[in-house]
């Protein structure tokens, strides 16, 4: 076959033109129909201490999203000061934390799975420290931070926020906020 | 610990690592680098994270992943620019026609099903802030992917690179190769930009730059090739401005907005394909990138690859979906393609196959997908999984569609014989069934000279023989230059002008007939060899003795393997310095098979040497008595006409005396060859672990011939006694 004779340059016509055109049939139907979730990937630090924590024990949550399968990690450290100026957060989680999003537009997080408890942790009488693992319950929001009036650049200095309640074990549920790292973010990014 | 000395312990860990697995994947007959990127996953939270987390994060701690990153960019360029460099135009040449149709056919099915495949798994597996675009663009590439560099040595391994599915593959892949990395480029622009309106001003400057490139900056590379041709060297400022060539072309693309890999690439591609000067780039840079970075690079992937992900049984499905859209994409293309450019349907489904090798070029695509955010880690680990299946079932499915010694068998001229020994073609047809024929496997022909001579001492008669000399080119590494095609093409042309050329010097001319030399490229040399062996009938394999690395038997390493594998007579050679020709033979007898078949060489020598004489230690005991001759063998002695008998003498050896091994040992200084059966009776048996004792070889005053017998069937004689008259029975025994 000579790959000029009017016969070859058809078939190479129709086939590029037949895929140009299947790709952007397919692309033109997903960018409008297609919802995808948002990205809540990061890490996220409690605000306040957990109940049977101690006073100075701070939380990261860990969220690695792939669409909207969700996959987490909860750390425990010391916070030196109210502002949380955290002593060391093991950055190599083991994702632990299984979740689902049940809409892909939603930013409701539910998260499930088994940890270790720190020795400072003691969440119940039944829940010695540095037993057994125990059972975690994560339920949540992640707000992102106003966007009206704000440039893109400021929006990406604002931490997301992530506010929900948290169950250890049989303990009942307790609330919590936590905020965005950034600095993960951006190491993730320049990754 | 400090983090260089951290990331220096990565490195050691992640090189021997890969190298064992390598050699495990090897062993398996698959590519190495199937071994190194399992290596990397291996390391990683797959496996080692798993096992041992508190482990795997003293040892890959977070703060010593951006310089395995770097590493492995580093890595990643030149091994891009090494990809170009190896681009020859001499692939395209290979049936053009039918190769650009099948390639681009091939891309665009499962590009097309790619991008379906997306409409699926966007909603699943992907995040706001990816356009639907991008990721269809950027699965639909990674689907079409070929990885050229892997699917050249699988080609080169198995000796495809002249036979006509073999160039036709490679031109195909070449092909493929070009325009993946073209398709690739533009998915990158429209990632970076979230819209392909965006990313026009990126192909516009990408396509200004490859003109650039292929004009100005060839016709520069050009003149330095010819530099080089003046002074037949390399210098070290000269492959510095390469060098520095390859980081500048690096950069600049990754500022157009593509990524750095192309600019690296494209220098390489356009580098003129002058045979030294690519040959002394490639090999002065191939060594550290691809023993030191490559598989930095593998461990960097590997430790991105999270298998434990896939942690519900929809996620398997999703990743089931995902290896069948890429198989079956990229063979029904190709098979459709071949078929429709007039292909049998057996070269088609062959060719299908050979296209769904991915390997490290689709594991390249993924990592920058990654680093994108244009895939999830979750989309990841299934594309690495699909990479991975596709490269490992290449071999096996081809040799199921067609088996590689049929499509040795269909060159590119359309001559029916081995690629590798052309010149052979007419000679084998002369050569008749019935010939009596000896492989005689070849490491350095200039000093296994002798080997050669006592080769054709014993084929000599004058009933048809052939002598195979068989040199194996072996250790071509997976990546290394002198593993693309048409630099094995090239060793295996010196080496056979090297073969000719000793079997020229050492024979006389009225033997050279006899010679057939093979040249082939291999891995596996023992079992390369007891292939060869059974495929061109051999009656018997002559090898000579090869000290093992690691133990001085002179029966252990490859020649322990061929003799427990060969499917055929065996002997081994062990020289002694200083012997000129062969007159006097000494064969140690106690009756077993391996005797038997040390007493019929010997005879076939005498037979065809008039003046050569031979002499049987019969091993004798009080108890038993004389050690009983095997029927056939006394049937064959039955049959020598005075003339041989008269020069073949049988002494006892009797076992009470001493050692009999001593005794051989003694008797063997009065003769110029001892031929001896690899029975225990001669201190050479087969050891609980395969391992032969090599004492006799080591203590003999002669040269000393091990024989090995497979099949009692196996006649050393048959032809020749066809022609000797029979003697009278019971003369001599």
């Amino acid at each position: 076959m000579n790959h000029f004779s009017p016969k070859s340059l058809l078939f190479y016509g129709t086939m590029i033109g037949g895929v140009v055109i299947l790709f952007r049939g397919v692309t033109g139907y997903g960018e409008q129909n297609l919802k995808v979730p948002p990205n809540l990937s990061g890490q996220y630090i409690s605000e306040t201490p957990l109940p049977g924590c101690g006073e100075n024990t701070r939380f990261a949550l860990s969220i690695q999203q792939s669409g909207i399968y969700l996959y987490g990690a909860l750390q425990f450290m010391e916070a030196s000061s109210e502002t949380a100026a955290i002593a060391s957060v093991p950055e190599q989680p083991d994702l632990t934390l299984r979740g689902t999003l049940e809409h892909p537009s939603a930013s409701n997080i539910a998260l499930v799975g088994t940890i270790k408890l720190p020795a400072t942790c003691q969440p119940g009488a039944n829940h010695p420290a540095n037993s057994h693992p125990v059972l975690v319950k994560i339920q949540g929001t992640v707000l992102k931070p106003e966007t009206a009036n704000k440039t893109e650049k400021l929006k990406e200095k604002l931490p997301a926020k992530f506010t929900g309640k948290i169950a250890l074990g049989s303990v009942n549920p307790s609330e919590f906020t936590a905020s965005q790292d950034l600095s993960k973010v951006k190491q993730e990014s320049s990754h | 610990m400090s983090t260089i000395v951290l990331v220096l312990l990565e490195v050691l860990l992640v090189i021997g690592l890969s190298r064992l697995v390598g050699l495990v994947f090897r062993w398996l007959r698959q590519p190495l680098v199937i071994g190194e990127i399992v290596a990397g996953i291996l390391l990683g939270p797959s496996f080692f994270g798993l096992i041992a987390p508190d482990l795997a994060n003293v040892l890959f701690p977070p703060e010593t992943v951006p310089f395995l990153n770097v590493l492995s960019q580093v890595g990643l360029i030149f091994f891009m620019f090494l990809i170009g460099l190896e681009l020859n135009p001499k692939y395209l040449q290979g049936q053009l026609e039918i190769a650009v149709l099948t390639s681009h056919v091939s891309i665009v099915v499962p590009f097309s099903l790619g991008s379906l495949l997306a409409l699926l798994l966007y909603p699943l597996v992907s995040s706001g802030d990816v356009s639907f675009t991008a990721f269809a663009l950027f699965l639909g590439s990674a689907m079409s992917i070929t990885a050229f560099p892997v699917l050249a040595r699988i080609i080169t391994e198995n000796n495809l690179q002249n036979s006509r599915l073999g160039t036709l593959a490679l031109t195909c892949a070449a092909v493929d190769d070009v325009t993946a990395w073209c398709l690739l480029a533009g998915a990158i622009a429209v990632t970076r930009t979230n819209s392909v309106l965006g990313a026009i001003p990126t192909f516009v400057e990408a396509i200004v730059y490859i003109a650039i490139m292929v004009t100005w900056g060839r016709s520069f590379l050009q003149r330095l090739a010819k530099s080089y041709d003046r002074t037949g060297r390399l210098t070290q400022m000269t492959l510095a401005l390469v060098y520095m060539a390859v980081v500048a072309s690096a950069l600049i693309t990754e500022l157009i907005g593509i990524h750095l890999i192309f600019g690296a690439f494209l220098l390489g591609a356009v580098m003129p394909k002058n045979a030294g000067l690519t040959r002394e780039i490639a090999e002065k840079t191939e060594d550290f990138v691809l023993i030191f970075l490559l598989p930095v690079f593998f461990a960097y992937s590997g430790l991105r690859t999270e298998i434990g992900l896939l942690d519900r049984p929809i996620l398997w499905g999703l990743c089931l979906a995902v290896l069948a859209v890429a198989i079956s994409g990229k063979y029904v293309g190709t098979y459709v393609a071949g078929r429709v450019c007039g292909l049998p349907h057996r070269d088609a489904s062959a060719l299908g196959w050979l296209m769904n090798t991915r390997g490290l070029t689709e594991l390249i695509v993924l990592n920058i997908g990654l680093s994108l955010g244009v895939i999830s880690p979750l989309l990841f680990t299934m594309l690495v999984i699909m990479a991975l299946v596709t490269t490992f079932m290449t071999s096996p499915l081809l040799e199921w569609t067609y088996s590689k010694q049929l499509i040795r068998q269909d060159t590119v001229d359309g001559t029916l014989s081995e690629p590798v020994e052309p010149i052979l073609a007419t000679e084998e047809a002369n050569t008749p069934e019935t010939a009596y024929r000896i492989l005689v496997p070849v490491a350095n022909p200039d000093t296994q000279q002798g080997l050669l001579q006592l080769a054709v001492t014993i084929a000599r008669s004058q009933q048809p023989t052939a002598v195979y000399p068989l040199s194996l080119i072996q250790g071509l590494e997976d990546y290394f230059y002198e593993s693309t095609p048409v630099e094995a093409d090239r060793l295996i042309a010196e080496r056979l002008a090297q073969l000719e050329m000793t079997t020229q010097t050492l024979i006389l001319p009225e033997f050279q007939s006899l010679m057939r030399p093979i040249v082939r490229v291999a891995n596996d040399v023992a079992r390369e060899t007891t292939q060869i062996a059974l495929l061109n009938q051999a009656n018997l394999i002559l090898m000579g003795w090869h000290r093992p690395a690691f133990s001085s038997n002179r029966l252990g390493g490859r020649v322990g393997q061929i003799l427990s594998m060969a499917q055929t007579d065996v002997a081994v050679f062990v020289e002694r310095p200083g012997t000129l020709s062969i007159q006097t033979l000494l064969v140690p007898y106690a009756g077993s098979v391996h005797d038997d078949l040390a007493l019929e060489l010997a005879l076939r020598i005498l037979i065809n040497h008039e003046t050569v004489s031979l002499t049987v230690l019969q091993v004798v005991s009080r108890r038993t008595g004389m050690s009983e001759l095997s029927d056939e063998s006394r049937q064959i002695i039955a049959q020598m006409p005075p003339g041989v008998n008269e020069r073949m003498m049988l002494n006892p050896l009797e076992l009470a005396d001493s050692d009999p091994v001593t005794q051989v040992i003694e008797a063997s200084k009065q003769v110029d060859l001892a031929i001896v059966g690899a029975s225990r009776a001669w201190g050479i048996e087969r050891q609980t672990l395969g391992q032969y004792t090599d004492t006799l070889a080591l203590e003999c005053h002669s040269s000393v011939l091990i024989t090995h017998r497979y099949s009692p069937v196996n006649s050393h004689l048959g032809n020749l006694m066809t022609v000797l008259k029979p003697n009278q029975p019971g003369t001599h025994l």
